[in-house]
């Protein structure tokens, strides 16, 4: 079963069917759930992974990732059909990452210090899974992490991922590739201790 | 591992790691509508069950929607009331933001972080006047000690979609803030802007950082004028901090009323006494050319810079403590002959501008690659000039002219259109779009005026354009004339431009060689220049700097693989991210693009292709990126190339990438070796 996941995803991230998530997020503004289910069937890892690279902390990855869901459903009704509902729903996503991180700073908590688990000691995860995960968020910064999960994971085309963040397209293109390259080095590594 | 593997662990990571969160997200779903649903009076009593008539009661909702977005009927009066007409920031440490309608009447107030929170702490604030609300905050922040004779600095951010509204309220503001402060024997110093209500961009950095949107302004505009600092350092400074930074690197983008208080610190005599001694020299025998107060690295301090015939000294001193934090000396700008004196420097500026009664807001003599400049500031009418003259000779080695008049733009509405704009910038220099490479191409807001910042280079100079985004018409422009004495042609000259400024900084060892330092520099600054913003180099070639490279590796540009030649900016210098293979190694660099000093070099071994079942395949038998570029295009010629790159994909190199045509995407992959496609994919937006 994981590999028939992973054998879809590998290549570039799932695959975007805008018409259809578009009719998703219509049906959803009508109150429908089961496009709500839907919705989150195809979204739910690359969201948590996208909220995860900013976060850096699994509790609050998924307690913002719950928030987005809550967020789609009410504010489906306002989702102008553009054809830019992953760009609509990352940016809800990120929003949910800054009201977390704006609610800790108030509450004078230093966001990436706090205890609990690191997100690569989760038990679901294999030992190859676990040191990529690892590596990623050790590594890279907030920005690379950001690049690489949007175009790795949620598979966000270069230019996509250069309008969302509001980079240049070259400085994605160069930030991804040395991003990679750092993980590949460091994966490398560890792979021959 | 290669990058298809690491994307697999990801997305399978991503699989493994994400929550099931789907039952909560839904009874939270349906939490929400009933909660919805209470507000709307819609006359459903019963608590709505799950999936029937949940379609029916969201229905309901999106016509509550459309309801308050049309503004029909009884709701139009309350709606009004509850209009948010302008948001108001409150600066000092603490950061309060208020919300306020158009009767000036306080909708909301909120503490941005924890200092805020002390000062809100049991103010109810809403349904107040502004002016009630402006006076217990300020109260409030003067019995807690924020705001007192030794920080005396506030601003003030008013956001409306109408300027001139905005103004007015910036200035009542001001004023009555002033008169609060007065009336407490503080003067205060007082900074104030207003922003245009579209600023995502600023918004967004803002609730990052959890400060406002003025501060985040204010950051931005220090930062304009300085780049060596970085926001996120500056977002936790206080305003007075930044007050002390702003009016040091003379910020233009808000208004200032007062002066800061210097109360807690040293004298200005004393920091230039502390420093002269220090020096061994008399003040006689000085020009004093800069004594003020900055921030610099978590404190506040006392630049001073003064040279006599041999040295010139730079101090920086604690304003608080008197310490002495760093001192350098260099060779006086007097020491390479007889200078033609400030006057004759600004008059030859002047001259040059054409204008007649201009007003100086800077003249200072400095050295800068081993040449003795006047740096010449002035103001004539609504334009700011800013020189460089040869302190020997009096020619104009450089200028920018700047349009600042203080007319605000409107919205973002009607502008010209990126395209017109770079036009426009090319036209003025006289230069076509082959000509150049595009550095940067951007619009953005600038005191509430909407304008294109374009960069260029051509081989020889730079260009920096404001374009006024709706008018079309030029609001600065900036050359970098190519430098005639030392011009950085190429990399070896650069070894010899760190030469002619002989300075006693470590960080640059003497240089025998044409190898410059062989530890990789890459933290250290431009060895001892002073701040001399107007005075870029010419970029060196993408040639000079693959050279440049390829010769630090022992090898030659002709013998290697280039893999990716790119220049970008980063903290505020162009840099070649350099690229190459070689003999089964793949090299990294990053190379100045000013000096070609190598900032930082990797290298990495990689396994031969061997193990990926080919055998026989040698690096010298891949084909080049210019290659790969050229195959590519002939596939499809009217494509523009979005992003090519060299990777291993189960031990066979490869080129991968994107090209763009239209509503037309290519995906492709090369396999490097003989050219062949792997894979030619053609996708539809």
């Amino acid at each position: 079963m994981f590999m028939t996941v992973s054998d879809s995803t590998a290549k570039r991230g799932s695959a975007w069917n805008e018409q259809h998530t578009e009719q998703l997020i219509v049906s959803i503004a009508g109150g429908d759930t089961s496009a709500l289910e839907e919705l989150y069937h195809l979204t739910q890892a690359p969201l948590y992974a996208y909220l995860l690279s900013l976060l850096k902390n699994s509790a609050d990855a998924g307690d913002a990732l719950q928030d987005t869901y809550l967020d789609v459903f009410t504010t489906a009704a306002r989702y102008q059909p553009q054809g830019h509902s992953r760009a609509w729903l990352y940016a809800i996503a990120k929003n949910k990452a800054m009201m977390t991180f704006r609610r800790k700073k108030i509450r004078g908590e230093v966001p990436e210090e706090e205890s609990g688990p690191e997100p690569w000691e989760d038990p679901h995860l294999g030992r190859e899974e676990r040191m990529v995960l690892s590596a990623a968020l050790n590594i890279l910064s907030e920005e690379e992490r950001q690049i690489v999960t949007l175009h790795a994971v949620s598979g966000f085309r270069f230019r996509e991922v250069a309008s969302f963040l509001e980079l240049p397209i070259n400085t994605v293109l160069s930030k991804y590739h040395r991003a990679m390259k750092r993980l590949r080095r460091q994966l490398s590594e560890e792979e021959g201790v | 591992m290669n990058n298809k593997e690491i994307k697999r662990l990801l997305n399978r990571a991503a699989q493994s790691a994400a929550p099931d969160i789907l039952d909560s997200v839904l009874s939270a779903c349906e939490q929400q509508k009933g909660r919805n649903l209470v507000m709307t009076n819609a006359p459903v009593s019963e608590s709505p069950r799950k999936r029937r008539g949940i379609r029916g009661l969201a229905i309901g909702l999106a016509v509550l929607c459309l309801v308050l977005v049309g503004g029909i009927g009884g709701f139009f009066g309350y709606q009004n009331y509850y209009a948010v007409d302008s948001i108001v920031a409150f600066d000092v440490n603490p950061s309060i933001q208020l919300e306020v309608n158009k009767e000036e009447k306080v909708l909301s107030a909120e503490p941005l972080n924890a200092d805020a929170s002390k000062i809100l702490f049991d103010m109810d604030l809403k349904g107040t006047d502004l002016n009630v609300a402006t006076n217990a905050i300020i109260g409030s922040m003067l019995r807690n000690g924020y705001l007192s004779d030794i920080a005396n600095s506030i601003l003030i951010t008013v956001e409306n979609g109408d300027d001139e509204k905005a103004a007015a309220l910036q200035e009542q503001l001001v004023s009555e803030i002033n008169q609060i402060l007065g009336s407490n024997n503080i003067e205060g110093s007082i900074l104030s802007q207003t922003l245009s209500t579209n600023n995502s961009d600023l918004q967004q950095k803002a609730a990052t950082y959890n400060i406002s949107t003025g501060k985040a302004s204010l950051i931005e505009e220090i930062l304009d004028t300085n780049s060596q600092y970085t926001f996120e350092q500056l977002s936790s400074l206080s305003i007075q901090e930044l007050n002390i930074l702003a009016s040091a690197k003379e910020v233009t983008g808000v208004s200032s009323s007062g002066a800061v208080s210097t109360k807690g610190y040293i004298s200005e005599t004393d920091a230039r006494d502390t420093a002269l001694s220090d020096a061994g020299v008399q003040a006689s025998s000085v020009t004093v050319q800069k004594l003020l107060l900055d921030w610099d690295d978590g404190r506040v301090v006392y630049d001073v810079e003064f040279y006599d015939r041999e040295k010139t000294y730079e101090y920086e001193i604690d304003a608080t403590s008197g310490e002495i934090l760093t001192r350098k000396t260099e060779v006086s700008p007097l020491a390479s002959g007889d200078v033609i004196g400030l006057e004759a420097a600004q008059s030859a500026a002047v001259s040059d501008a054409g204008v007649s009664s201009p007003t100086f807001t800077k003249g200072t003599l400095d050295r800068d690659n081993g040449r003795s400049i006047y740096e010449i500031e002035f103001i004539s009418g609504n334009t700011k000039y800013e020189y460089d003259i040869d302190a020997l000779s009096g020619s104009v080695l450089s200028r920018k002219i700047e349009n600042v008049s203080t007319s605000t733009g409107s919205g973002v509405s009607g502008v010209i259109g990126e395209d017109a704009a770079r036009q426009t910038a090319l036209s003025d220099a006289g230069l076509s779009a082959s000509d150049v490479t595009f550095g940067k191409v951007q619009l953005d807001n600038d005191d509430g005026r909407w304008q294109y910042e374009i960069e260029f280079y051509t081989s020889s100079g730079k260009y920096e354009y404001d374009i006024d985004a709706q008018s079309g018409s030029i609001l600065s422009k900036e050359s970098e004339a190519t430098h005639t004495v030392t011009p950085p042609s190429s990399p070896t000259s650069s070894a010899a431009s760190a030469e002619t400024t002989p300075a006693p900084s470590q960080t640059t060892p003497p240089s025998t060689s044409s190898q410059t330092a062989s530890t990789a520099p890459s933290t250290s600054s431009t060895p001892s220049t002073t701040t001399t913003p107007n005075t870029n180099p010419t970029l060196i070639s993408e040639q000079a700097a693959k050279d440049a490279a390829a010769s630090d590796a022992g090898l030659s540009s002709s013998s290697v693989t280039f893999t990716q030649v790119q220049l970008e900016k980063d903290d505020g210098r162009w840099e070649y991210e350099i690229d190459f293979y070689a003999n089964n190694t793949e090299y990294d660099y990053t190379i100045d693009a000013s000096t070609g000093s190598i900032l930082k070099r990797e290298s990495e071994q990689k396994p031969s292709y061997t193990n990926g079942g080919t055998a026989g395949g040698g690096a010298s038998s891949t084909i080049s990126i210019d290659q790969a570029k050229s195959l590519v295009q002939a596939k499809a010629p009217n494509a523009t190339l979005v992003e090519i790159s060299y990777d291993y994909d189960d031990g066979i190199p490869t080129y991968e990438g994107e090209m763009r045509e239209g509503r037309t995407e290519y995906e492709f992959e090369i396999d490097a070796r003989n050219g062949n496609f792997l894979k030619w994919e053609t996708d539809y937006d």
